[in-house]
């Protein structure tokens, strides 16, 4: 008996000391990080985003320790933090990290900040865009102004808000849309066929890919998909069908596409779902399916790279995000090619083909914002000019394989095949991507009806009842919050109007007028909405 | 003492017929409910490649990829240590509150006592959910997002009521004799505190300890929420972020998931018989 | 053993009592309910988390009646309660056959075995689950293919259900098509045993003293009868104190579901229950008052069947 007791107490002893000693040790942590935080001389820099892909990483880190040396050679010690936050909690994060206080300097724009938190929560860059990039000196860019410097010239959404009319991200990277391929198992299928180039041959390849898989005793899929990859491919087939209802329903000539437009024009009666583009749009992502795994939405993205990376499929479509990602899982060489869309000679989805498709119009990403509350204004303002200057650009395409998002860089050669190909017609509608959140809830609740039955109907069906009240909420909930954005800068504008009355200050006329003129180009374009809106017979804003 | 009586199970209790049936069930019940457990530990010792090749056969032990394990450890290392602190500090200080608690009410019948007590075991039933807004906003105004300390602060208050009650049974158990001993030896409150109820209250204060820990182990929500730098996450939230990551290397992902268990693992091989005692006793009581 | 009753002339004396009980006082006030109270204030108004407040008196408990999501969700929370109640079984019937193994030695070893799984974080185990509902690599499609059990699900599917989820050659999307969440949502945690719970269980088991077998032996009970008879009306007050623990935990619970299917509840929002409703309004949309009012009105409806419980089935001590 005594031996039992002695036994279980060196137990107890050893427990109880591996607790201590992991307690110590986390202590010892806390404490270390307090006091780093409160180093005087220490500047910390902190910036978020939520794209965990292979390269980006990595690129980030790169540069964020030789702007850390450069800053050191010039006598300023700054720290450089990353924060990688996954993309299923991004949005919770964000604001999370802003209501509560705690958002660090930089913080990617487009998941979590809607125009009514960046109006909050982030500063506009308007006045610093228009100077040029310091970091960009001693290069052809020197002089010029800051956003003249990248290749949408700021005018991406997520750069330039039109709703808050003012500069709010720089701009890091650029994407485009390809089906990368399995070139081993290519030459094996195709021999030395080129890639195809329109849909025809694209069909013709995958029934090549179902032979050869079936003389081999293969389990081959075409194209591997699942529910975050279809839409790329189904989503341009779609709207390669749409090129000509889109540019009707264009009514402000921008030759863009917005979800507002298409809603509106959806509630004007241009288009609906019995729409012979439409309905041809349809059938296209029904016919494409079928060259994926079967069950592929249920698919999730990362599924769907395995199945590509191990070879039991030939092609995928993504984004040029998952270049340096499929490179590093996958042991053969890897290819791309452009979507295969239908040319205007199809027979039967040529007629409404306008032509082939321009990536003129692709937006940027990666899209950095200055937060309000940054502790370290000037030296995150500092960083994010060297993040969107040509030296650094060219490091960043270098390490992540990613497009750079300022012009003139000199490519690394396995980020070349994705450069923008800007000849083409504008693209249609994508019904795939909508970005609305009613929309996009019912179109995700009735997908897949789309792929069951003998065709759309039930789909189309279902949409039918569905998709003008989701559009419609969707209207209502950009009118509010572009009204909160108006009545924030309500306070504002009264308190330049008082300033103004007290001291005649260049700066505050300058800004009072500024701000009236975009006070008064956020409530035009209320109304307009409005306007539209009450044309239609629906009441202008949520009852 | 009812309670030795209780574990010592009597014999012949309900015993007849055949045993195997009930083994057999037993066992096959078991075995699925172990079923996590051993896959976990089968894939943390493979690469990518012998997964997706062969998912479910452990591998013979001369293939095995320790490194993972490494590469785990890398990965939750700093989580465990953050978890650790929060959970020891929160179940100390959760306890120690809890049992000036539960001797206030335990041992003197005080003015307002009802009222107090009453407070207490409103909150037992009080759902907890729409406090989790508030709380957020609360910790805002005081500064404490974004610190381990607040998690620290909320799992002591959340246990306190459960502990409280509990606790409040078991004193109210132990002989007064002790207490008027003590009282005549001129002890203050403190020290009878020290001297008696502790030693005495040993099982349900190592099962409280347990159950406390466990729950600051397993707690996530707050975590996600309040905490912002990587080097402040604790295991909850740390996994969560590992479970966004694009490129699954699943053989260190559940080396990690192994390596987050083995706190829990040492703590419960060294009190296993404690836990068990108390939960029985506790039952019992409750 | 009574408390020491004390007068309120000699309370005055032994104030320093009082201290004993302040700190933990404090601690529930601040935390519990303060926010509760906060909560119910802030459901008035229009609050996007910070320092701006608008005051809309009711408006929020409107919009609550029009939201056609949330009472889905309470739909949704009201099967999985149900479906919870029935997965306590499993848990009382292990117990029982454990203790009715005859060898003391086994039962020791069997109460370690079931310990085992309380060792890995529960969020381990929630993310193993996660990986074993995947649709390709995962364990179950393995398990239903391999005891072809699929093939029962597919007759099933067809000529029943008419869903058409369950079909030849498709792995089974468990967490991707909407009408199986909520299986999903039901077989996650097969066998649904709660260590805790089974020990518990077992321990008010320990407590049926020998006379009271010998006696239904003598008159004749079965197997099933003396579960009936016997042990089930013992343990009764542990069922019970788990009965309303589980039912208020399930109701209120919302983070299985945040962590298998995402902010939105999942594919069509299947999963949406109303904690991870106002989760999404709070934490995702920024809407903090109408996130307090689905608080709120979660809180009146689970205290509403606290007492409705305790008034009609009596909580023996």
């Amino acid at each position: 008996m005594k031996v039992r007791v002695t036994r279980e107490g060196v137990f107890n002893t050893i427990g109880v000391g591996l607790l201590v000693l992991c307690f110590v040790v986390a202590l010892a942590r806390v404490m270390f990080r307090a006091q780093r935080e409160s180093d005087p001389g220490l500047v910390t820099l902190r910036f978020a985003h939520w794209q965990l892909e292979g390269g980006v990483r990595d690129a980030m880190d790169v540069l964020s320790r030789e702007y850390e040396q450069l800053r050191a050679a010039e006598g300023v010690r700054v720290r450089v933090e990353q924060m990688a936050v996954p993309e299923r909690v991004y949005p919770n994060w964000v604001i999370t990290q802003l209501v509560g206080g705690t958002e660090p300097d930089l913080i990617q724009l487009g998941m979590g900040t809607s125009d009514e938190r960046i109006a909050r929560y982030f500063e506009p860059l308007t006045r610093l865009v228009d100077e040029p990039n310091a970091f960009n000196r001693g290069t052809p860019l020197e002089g010029r102004r800051w956003r003249e410097t990248f290749i949408d010239g700021l005018e991406s959404p997520l750069s330039y808000n039109p709703a808050l009319l003012e500069y709010y991200g720089i701009p890091l990277s650029l994407h485009t849309i390809r089906i990368f391929y399995n070139v081993p198992l290519y030459r094996k299928i195709a021999g030395e066929t080129p890639t195809p180039t329109d849909y025809n041959q694209f069909l013709q390849l995958c029934r090549r890919v179902r032979e050869y898989g079936e003389a081999n005793r293969r389990a081959l899929v075409p194209v591997a998909g699942s529910k975050y990859n279809a839409p790329y491919l189904m989503g341009a087939l779609y709207g390669s069908q749409t090129q000509r209802l889109m540019l009707e329903s264009d009514r402000a000539h921008q030759l863009r596409t917005d979800d507002s437009i298409r809603g509106l024009a959806y509630l004007d009666g241009r288009w609906d779902f019995d729409h012979p583009a439409v309905r041809s749009g349809l059938a296209l992502m029904r016919e494409v399916a079928r060259e994926m795994q079967p069950g592929f939405l249920q698919v999730a993205r990362e599924d769907a790279t395995v199945q590509f990376v191990q070879g039991r499929s030939l092609m995928i479509a993504t984004g040029s995000w998952d270049a340096s990602s499929f490179r590093v899982q996958a042991d053969f060489e890897i290819g791309v090619f452009e979507l295969p869309l239908p040319t205007r000679e199809h027979p039967v989805y040529g007629q409404f083909v306008l032509g082939p498709v321009s990536e003129a119009g692709t937006g940027t990403g990666l899209t950095f914002g200055l937060t309000r509350n940054s502790a370290n204004r000037e030296e995150a303002i500092r960083f994010l000019q060297y993040l969107g200057s040509l030296p650094a650009s060219r490091r960043f395409a270098e390490v992540s394989g990613w497009l750079p998002a300022v012009v003139g860089v000199d490519l690394p050669p396995q980020v070349r095949p994705f450069q923008p190909l800007t000849d083409g017609y504008p693209p249609g509608f994508n019904i795939a991507t909508p970005a609305t959140l009613e929309a996009m809830r019912a179109y995700d609740r009735h997908f897949y009806l789309l792929l069951q039955g003998a065709d759309a109907s039930a789909f189309v069906e279902a949409m039918k009842r569905d998709y003008p009240g989701a559009v419609l909420q969707d209207l209502w909930a950009s009118d509010r919050g572009r009204l909160r954005a108006v009545q924030r800068n309500d306070t504002t504008a009264a308190a330049l109007s008082q300033i103004g009355r007290a001291s005649r200050d260049a700066e505050h006329e300058r800004k009072q007028a500024e701000l009236t003129e975009s006070q008064f180009g956020l409530e035009l374009g209320i109304e307009q909405a409005r306007w539209r809106l009450e044309q239609l017979g629906h009441p202008p804003a949520r009852p | 003492m009812s309670r030795a009586a209780a574990i010592a199970a009597p014999k012949g209790s309900g015993r007849e017929g055949s045993d195997w049936p009930k083994h057999l069930i037993i066992l096959a019940v078991l075995c699925i409910e172990l079923l996590p457990f051993y896959m976990m530990l089968q894939i943390s010792v493979k690469d990518n490649h012998a997964f997706l090749t062969n998912p479910w056969v452990p591998l013979p032990p001369g293939e095995w990829q320790l490194q993972n394990l490494v590469s785990g450890l890398k990965l939750i290392g700093p989580y465990i240590a953050n978890t650790v602190f929060v959970a020891v500090c929160a179940t100390a200080g959760s306890l120690g509150l809890a049992l000036l608690g539960a001797y206030f009410f335990a041992r003197y019948d005080m003015p307002f006592n009802r009222l107090l007590w009453a407070i207490f075991l409103v909150l037992m039933l009080m759902p907890g959910v729409a406090n989790i807004v508030p709380l957020f906003s609360l910790l805002k105004s005081v500064g404490l997002l974004n610190s381990l300390n607040a998690l620290i602060l909320l799992g002591i208050a959340g246990g306190q009521v459960f502990q409280v009650f509990l606790l409040r049974n078991f004193i109210e158990d132990i002989p007064k004799d002790l207490f008027e001993a003590a009282e005549i030896d001129g002890a203050s409150h403190f020290q009878q505190l020290r001297n008696i109820v502790i030693p005495m209250s040993g099982p349900i204060i190592g099962t409280l300890a347990i159950l406390a820990f466990l729950g600051a182990w397993n707690d996530f929500m707050m975590p996600l929420i309040v905490l912002r730098d990587k080097e402040l996450f604790t295991l909850g939230v740390g996994l969560i972020y590992l479970d966004g990551e694009y490129v699954k290397k699943w053989g260190e992902i559940m080396a990690a998931y192994l390596v987050a268990s083995i706190p829990l693992i040492l703590i419960f091989l060294f009190t296993m018989k404690l836990f068990i005692r108390g939960l029985s006793a506790g039952a019992i009581k409750g | 053993m009574a408390r020491i009753r004390v007068s309120p002339r000699k309370a005055l004396h032994e104030w320093k009592l009082y201290l004993f009980i302040v700190p933990s006082l404090a601690m529930i006030v601040v935390f519990s309910y303060y926010p509760a109270l906060s909560a119910m204030f802030h459901s008035f108004f229009d609050w996007t988390g910070g320092d701006n407040k608008q005051f809309i008196g009711a408006a929020n408990f409107r919009r609550l009646l029009s939201d056609g999501v949330l009472w889905q969700s309470f739909v949704t929370i009201g099967i999985l309660v149900v479906a919870n109640i029935f997965k306590m079984v499993p848990s009382i019937a292990l117990a029982v056959l454990v203790h009715r193994v005859k060898s003391d030695k086994w039962q020791y070893w069997y109460r370690v075995f079931l310990v085992i799984p309380m060792i890995v974080p529960g969020l381990v185990t929630l993310f193993i689950w996660k990986f074993f509902f995947d649709p390709t690599s995962g364990l179950l499609n393995a398990v239903l293919d391999v005891t072809g059990f699929k093939s029962v699900l597919i007759a099933f599917d067809r000529d029943l259900l008419g869903w058409g989820v369950f079909q030849e050659g498709v792995p089974i999307p468990w967490l991707g098509d909407p009408r199986l969440i909520i299986p999903s949502l039901i077989l996650w945690g097969f066998p649904w045993i709660g260590a805790v719970g089974v020990l518990i269980y077992l321990a008010g088991l320990q407590s049926i003293g020998t006379e009271v077998y010998e006696a239904a032996d003598i008159d004749g009970a079965n197997a099933l009868q003396k579960f009936w008879y016997v042990e089930f009306p013992l343990i009764m007050t542990q069922v019970r104190i788990n009965l309303i623990l589980l039912v208020i935990g399930t109701l209120q619970g919302f983070g299985l579901q945040l962590l298998l299917l995402g902010n939105s509840g999942g594919p069509g929002g299947a999963g949406m229950v109303p904690g991870l409703w106002m989760f999404n309004k709070a934490f995702l949309v920024g809407e903090f008052g109408y996130a307090c009012a689905i608080g709120i009105l979660l809180f009146v409806f689970i205290l509403g069947l606290t007492f409705i419980n305790n008034k009609y089935v009596r909580v023996d001590k």
